[in-house]
């Protein structure tokens, strides 16, 4: 085979990958090009650009039941262990707990 | 006193609660949980895990799990402390049921969901609804079913106080009207009889709104926005935390697939309540579907080296690809990171399922495609190869 049909024959091949690939593109798109962007969830931060969505929870953290905050200074630990004797809460209240 | 120790039943569940010498923590939860039919009797053997009880000190509720307790200021903040405790158990109940961090309205036998972090706007746009006249199904969570189906947690709305001065006074004095338990930091609103869906009540999902508050006055305004939008708000605010990102994505995908996505602006929540009913009731229209957000690269994408353009690449093993319109999504199993590629960047992935595909290649044919100059489209390509790159999305094709 020649050098002219080789090259001809490799042009025709890198034509028809070409246009393979472009068909895989699909049809319709031609003006509607925005820059390629890729979005991990965990790295959520709309830009200034488009307010209208405020990702409230910026990274992948999903939310837990909201039990209102500030009791986080008011916590003890159990003056005694309830589960036991549920007489025990009872005379809590009344008497007031031992060593507090 | 009645009663000084009772146990509060929970319909449904296998569970109690115990109230000891708090009658009015009782009062305040069964308000606030007015969707329940809460059945009480006489405290009877150890006490459950989760109990509540008024000492000299003051109120105090078993923290599960722990060893600990911890005070509560007020009945209304028990109220809602116990709630959280509750609306928790529900949901590990029925494990077919995901938590959706939402509001959620019925408009026309369907759910409007406005799933959003916290101070978005949730619980005064929810009760605005009821002002409106609107049955809600919550202002917090949601369950949702695999059909797509809503169902109610039975609980009243919680606005936080001080109301906002910007509220209108129809508003504000239909919450002075329906007011449930209050501290100075909570206030439940009770809405009209029947307002308030009852707890496992279902109904399915018609729209996902997404909410832009403003402070200055604007007219409400309702626009479409891309199905990924609402996609990607469903998987970052629901309370399934121990689901694989798989298994939420398939609950999620043909629920996107298949409701539309909106986005809500208003300033005043009575007006934005209204108007986004007459728009999902077909009496007003909703604008042209909005851009899809252009996000900033992350910070580590400076860091991001450069990709040898001439390099073929190919997609790594272990992504799981949902395209959404026209976005894609993609979930790296292994980290379980999920992913979003606009329609550009889903292109790309299309182009380098074919085949290996260098950066420079890649510039060439989307420029092609779409009439734009092969300089710009190849530093785009370049970048987002990078990002790709840097996230483990593609590896260099092997040789040969």
């Amino acid at each position: 085979m020649s050098a002219h049909n080789e090259n001809a024959i490799a042009g025709d091949s890198h034509r028809q990958r070409r246009r393979r690939l472009l068909a895989a593109l699909g049809t319709g798109m031609a003006g509607a090009y925005v820059a390629p962007t890729l979005f991990s969830v965990g790295q959520a931060r709309a830009s200034s650009s488009y307010s209208s969505i405020s990702y409230s929870r910026p990274s992948y953290s999903r939310p837990s039941y909201s039990r209102p905050s500030g009791y986080e200074g008011n916590h003890r630990r159990r003056v005694r262990e309830y589960k036991d004797d549920p007489t025990l809460i009872l005379e809590d209240i009344i008497l007031g707990p031992p060593d507090r | 006193m009645r009663h000084l120790a009772v146990d509060v039943m929970l319909p449904g569940l296998d569970f109690c609660l115990r109230v000891y010498n708090a009658p009015d923590v009782l009062e305040a939860l069964t308000l606030a949980l007015s969707g329940w039919s809460l059945m009480t009797r006489p405290a009877d053997g150890p006490a459950p895990e989760l109990y509540v009880y008024r000492d000299a000190d003051g109120l105090w509720q078993s923290d599960p799990g722990t060893d600990e307790e911890f005070r509560l200021p007020s009945p209304a903040s028990a109220a809602c402390s116990l709630a959280a405790d509750l609306l928790s158990r529900r949901l590990e109940h029925d494990a077919e049921l995901i938590g959706l961090h939402c509001g959620s309205v019925e408009i026309n036998g369907r759910l409007a969901l406005f799933p959003q972090g916290s101070r978005a706007g949730k619980s005064t746009l929810s009760t605005a609804f009821a002002a409106a006249g609107y049955r809600i199904f919550g202002d917090d969570v949601l369950g949702l079913t695999p059909d797509g189906e809503g169902v109610a947690m039975g609980v009243a709305p919680r606005l936080r106080l001080p109301l906002p001065a910007s509220l209108p006074a129809e508003l504000t004095r239909y919450i002075g009207r329906h007011a449930g338990p209050s501290d100075d930091r909570y206030r439940y609103v009770l809405p009209f009889e029947g307002g308030l869906a009852q707890s496992g009540e279902t109904c399915p999902v018609g729209a996902l709104v997404l909410l832009e508050r403003s402070d200055t006055p604007v007219r409400p305004e309702a626009v479409k926005l891309s199905p990924g939008d609402g996609l990607l708000q469903l998987l970052c605010q629901n309370f399934a935390r121990e689901t694989l990102p798989q298994a939420l994505m398939a609950r999620f995908l043909p629920l996107m697939e298949r409701v539309p996505c909106l986005l809500l602006r208003y300033s005043d929540p009575l007006a934005g309540a209204r108007h986004l009913a007459s728009v999902l009731e077909g009496e007003g229209d909703a604008g042209a579907i909005e851009p899809a957000p252009t996000f900033a690269p992350p910070e580590d994408n400076a860091r991001l080296l450069p990709v040898e353009r001439t390099t073929l690449w190919q997609p790594s093993a272990g992504v799981d690809t949902y395209p959404l319109g026209d976005e894609l999504f993609l979930i790296q199993l292994s980290a379980g990171v999920i992913h979003r590629l606009n329609l550009t960047g889903r292109l790309v992935w299309q182009l380098l399922g074919e085949e290996p595909l260098a950066v420079d290649e890649l510039g060439a044919l989307l420029a092609e495609h779409f009439c734009r100059p092969e300089a710009e489209v190849g530093d785009d390509v370049a970048a987002l190869m990078a990002a790709l790159h840097g996230a483990g999305l593609v590896e260099p094709a092997e040789a040969g």
